[in-house]
C-alpha cells in the first residue's frame, strides 16, 4: 500500500513537473510570426494577378519592378530571407483574403487601409498616401453642370460611376455618390474606354491612375477632364495577419526607420513624383 | 477531480510542508521567470533589469562599491521610483546581444545599457521610444583621407579598413553600411590601435565613447580627425519582452513624462556635461 501510494505521488510530482516546463517553454519561445518565415526561408507577399504600375509591374526585362517590389524586397533582406511574389488575386480585397488564409504572409500591392478590410487584417502605419481622383466626361457632364460642382453633378440620379471591382474607389463611390449608379468593372482600362465612349459620366481612382491614363492619352483631355480631388487622401498599409504581433511591430519599426532616414522618401521621388520608371516598363 | 493532499505516510508533517513551501516557490520562481507584463511587475513590486556587463561610461559603469553606475542606470532608478516598485540589476549580459537574448527569454523585465532600436533585435523584442539620442563620430586616419583624396571618397572607398568597439551603439548600422568592411575589436580602445598601427583607416564610435578617447589621448587628434555624423543619430532605448505590450506602453509614456519635464535633461547635464544633446 504504502508503495503504491509512493508511487502516485511520484507519478503526479512527475506530471506536474512536465506540464510546469512546458508552460515555461512555451513562455520562453520567441515570437512564433517571425519564427515561421524564418524557418520558411521565403516571405511571401500578395499581390493582384492584374499589374498596378508604378507599385508592381513588369520591366524590360520581364521581371516584376515598382516601388511595392523595391519596398517587400528590402523587407525580406532586412528578415534575412528570400521574397517570393503571390500574385494570384483577382481583386484587392481578395490580397486580403490571401494573408487571411495564410497564402501570403504579408501584402504589400498598393493595398489601401480601408476600415472593411481592417476588419480581416492588421495594417501597419501607411507608408504611400494618394489622392483620389475623378476623370469626368465633359460632354456628359457639361449638361449637367451649369454653374455646379463636380461632386452635384456627380451625385445625381442620371450619373454612372464607373469604378474597379474591390477597390476602396468601390466604397469612396458609395458613399460619396449614394444618388448616383455605380457600375463595376475588373480593369480601370474598361472603365476609360466605356467614359470615352460616353457610357459613363465619371471614373473613380486615385491620383496616380488618373496622372498615368493622362499621359499616356493627351488627346483624350478635350473630352475627359481630370479632377484630383481634396479631402483626405487614400493611404496604402501593409497587411499582416491579426494573429502576427510581432511581424506587425517589426513592419512598423521598419517604416518608421526608413521614414527617419529618408529612404521612404526616395522610393516616393523615383516611382510617385517622377516618371523616369516608365523607360524601363515594359 | 479534487485534489486533495495528504499529511499521513511515510512523510513526518514538518517535511511535507517544508516540501510543498519549496516546490511553491519554484513554482512561483518559474512564474517570474517567464515574461512579465506590466501587471506582473505591479504584483511583484519589482523591476528586474538586465544591464550589460560591460563598461560603458557615462553610461554604464561599476562604482566604488561595485554597483552599477552612470546615466542608464540613473535613469531606470528613476523609471522604478515613478512606478512605485523595487529595482532588481542582473548583469551577467557580457554584449547587447547577450542582454536582448536574456530580454526575450524573460529573464528580466527590461534591459538597458547601450541598447538601440535596430530591426535585427527587434525580431525578438519590443523597444520603448528613445530616450536620448547620440550621434555617430568618426575618427579617421588622415594620412589614409589625404591619399584617398578627402574623407568622404575614404569612407566609399572598399579597401579602407573600419573598426569599432562590441557592443557599441553605432554598430548596427555600421553593419548595414560598410559590410565585410568592418572589424568588430573587444574594445574601442584595440579598435582605435589598429587604425594607429595602419591596419584600418576609420574608427566609428558614439560621440560620446569618441569624444572622451581623444580628450584623454590628446596626442591621438594629430594623427586623427574626428569627423561627426549628425544624420547618424541612434537613441538610448529600453527593451522588454515582445508579449509585455502594457510595460512598454507605460515605458513609452514615463520616458515623455521625463522629457517634458526636464528630468531627463538634468541627468544629461549630469553625466554628459558639454557632450550633453
Amino acid at each position: 500500500m504504502l508503495f503504491f501510494r509512493s508511487v502516485r505521488r511520484l507519478l503526479l510530482a512527475g506530471m506536474a513537473l512536465a506540464a510546469g516546463l512546458t508552460w515555461t517553454r512555451a513562455q520562453f519561445e520567441g515570437p512564433p510570426d517571425i519564427a515561421r518565415i524564418e524557418a520558411a526561408g521565403e516571405l511571401r507577399i500578395a499581390m493582384t494577378a492584374d499589374l498596378w504600375p508604378p507599385f508592381f509591374y513588369l520591366n524590360k526585362s520581364g521581371e516584376l519592378a515598382g516601388l511595392d517590389v523595391d519596398l517587400a524586397t528590402e523587407i525580406a533582406r532586412r528578415l534575412g530571407v528570400r521574397v517570393r511574389f503571390v500574385r494570384e488575386a483577382k481583386t484587392f480585397d481578395e490580397i486580403v483574403t490571401m494573408v487571411v488564409e495564410r497564402r501570403a504572409d504579408i501584402a504589400v500591392a498598393y493595398l489601401s487601409d480601408t476600415l472593411e478590410r481592417a476588419r480581416l487584417v492588421r495594417f501597419t502605419q501607411p507608408y504611400v498616401q494618394v489622392k483620389p481622383a475623378v476623370l469626368i466626361n465633359r460632354a456628359l457632364a457639361g449638361a449637367a453642370r451649369r454653374g455646379r460642382d463636380h461632386r452635384s453633378i456627380l451625385n445625381h440620379a442620371t450619373a454612372r460611376i464607373g469604378v474597379t471591382t474591390g477597390t476602396s474607389a468601390e466604397s469612396f463611390a458609395a458613399a460619396d455618390y449614394p444618388l448616383a449608379t455605380i457600375v463595376s468593372y475588373d480593369t480601370w482600362g474598361e472603365i476609360t474606354r466605356d467614359l470615352a465612349a460616353e457610357k459613363l459620366t465619371a471614373g473613380l481612382s486615385d491620383e496616380i491612375d488618373a496622372k498615368s491614363w493622362q499621359t499616356a492619352h493627351p488627346q483624350e483631355a478635350i473630352t475627359i477632364e481630370t479632377i484630383i480631388r481634396e479631402g483626405p487622401p487614400d493611404t496604402m498599409g501593409i497587411a499582416v495577419h491579426r494573429d502576427d504581433p510581432q511581424l506587425l511591430y517589426w513592419l512598423n519599426h521598419f517604416l518608421t526607420l526608413k521614414h527617419q532616414d529618408g529612404s521612404l522618401r526616395q522610393l516616393h521621388a523615383n516611382y510617385i513624383e517622377n516618371d523616369l520608371w516608365k523607360k524601363d516598363l515594359q | 477531480m479534487r485534489l486533495r493532499l495528504s499529511f499521513s505516510g511515510s512523510f513526518p508533517a514538518g517535511r511535507q510542508i517544508a516540501f510543498l513551501a519549496l516546490a511553491g516557490a519554484v513554482f512561483l520562481g518559474l512564474t517570474r521567470l517567464a515574461a512579465a507584463d506590466l501587471e506582473d511587475v505591479l504584483a511583484a513590486k519589482q523591476l528586474r533589469v538586465g544591464v550589460i556587463a560591460s563598461e560603458a561610461p557615462p553610461l554604464v559603469q561599476t562604482d566604488a562599491r561595485g554597483a552599477p553606475s552612470g546615466l542608464e542606470i540613473d535613469f531606470i532608478t528613476e523609471v522604478a521610483r515613478r512606478m512605485e516598485v523595487s529595482l532588481t540589476f542582473v548583469r551577467t549580459a557580457r554584449t547587447p546581444d547577450e542582454l536582448v537574448a536574456q530580454v526575450a527569454r524573460g529573464e528580466v523585465d527590461a534591459g538597458i545599457g547601450q541598447l538601440t532600436d535596430s530591426l535585427e533585435w527587434a525580431k525578438s523584442v519590443r523597444f520603448s521610444r528613445p530616450y536620448l539620442e547620440l550621434h555617430e563620430l568618426r575618427l579617421v586616419d588622415r594620412m589614409a583621407a589625404t591619399r584617398a583624396g578627402g574623407a568622404t571618397a575614404l569612407f566609399a572607398d572598399p579597401s579602407a579598413g573600419v573598426t569599432a568597439a562590441t557592443g557599441s551603439i553605432v554598430l548596427p548600422a555600421l553593419q548595414e553600411e560598410f559590410g565585410a568592411r568592418l572589424t568588430v575589436l573587444p574594445t574601442l580602445a584595440e579598435a582605435i590601435d589598429t587604425v594607429l598601427a595602419g591596419k584600418a583607416a576609420i574608427v566609428v564610435a558614439d560621440n560620446l565613447a569618441g569624444s572622451r578617447w581623444l580628450q584623454a589621448h590628446p596626442a591621438a587628434g594629430l594623427r586623427l580627425q574626428a569627423i561627426p555624423r549628425a544624420d547618424r543619430r541612434p537613441g538610448l532605448v529600453i527593451a522588454v519582452h515582445w508579449k509585455a505590450d502594457d510595460l512598454q506602453a507605460w515605458l513609452n509614456l514615463c520616458i515623455e513624462k521625463c522629457l517634458l519635464d526636464g528630468s531627463l535633461d538634468a541627468l544629461a547635464a549630469k553625466h554628459l556635461g558639454e557632450n550633453r544633446p
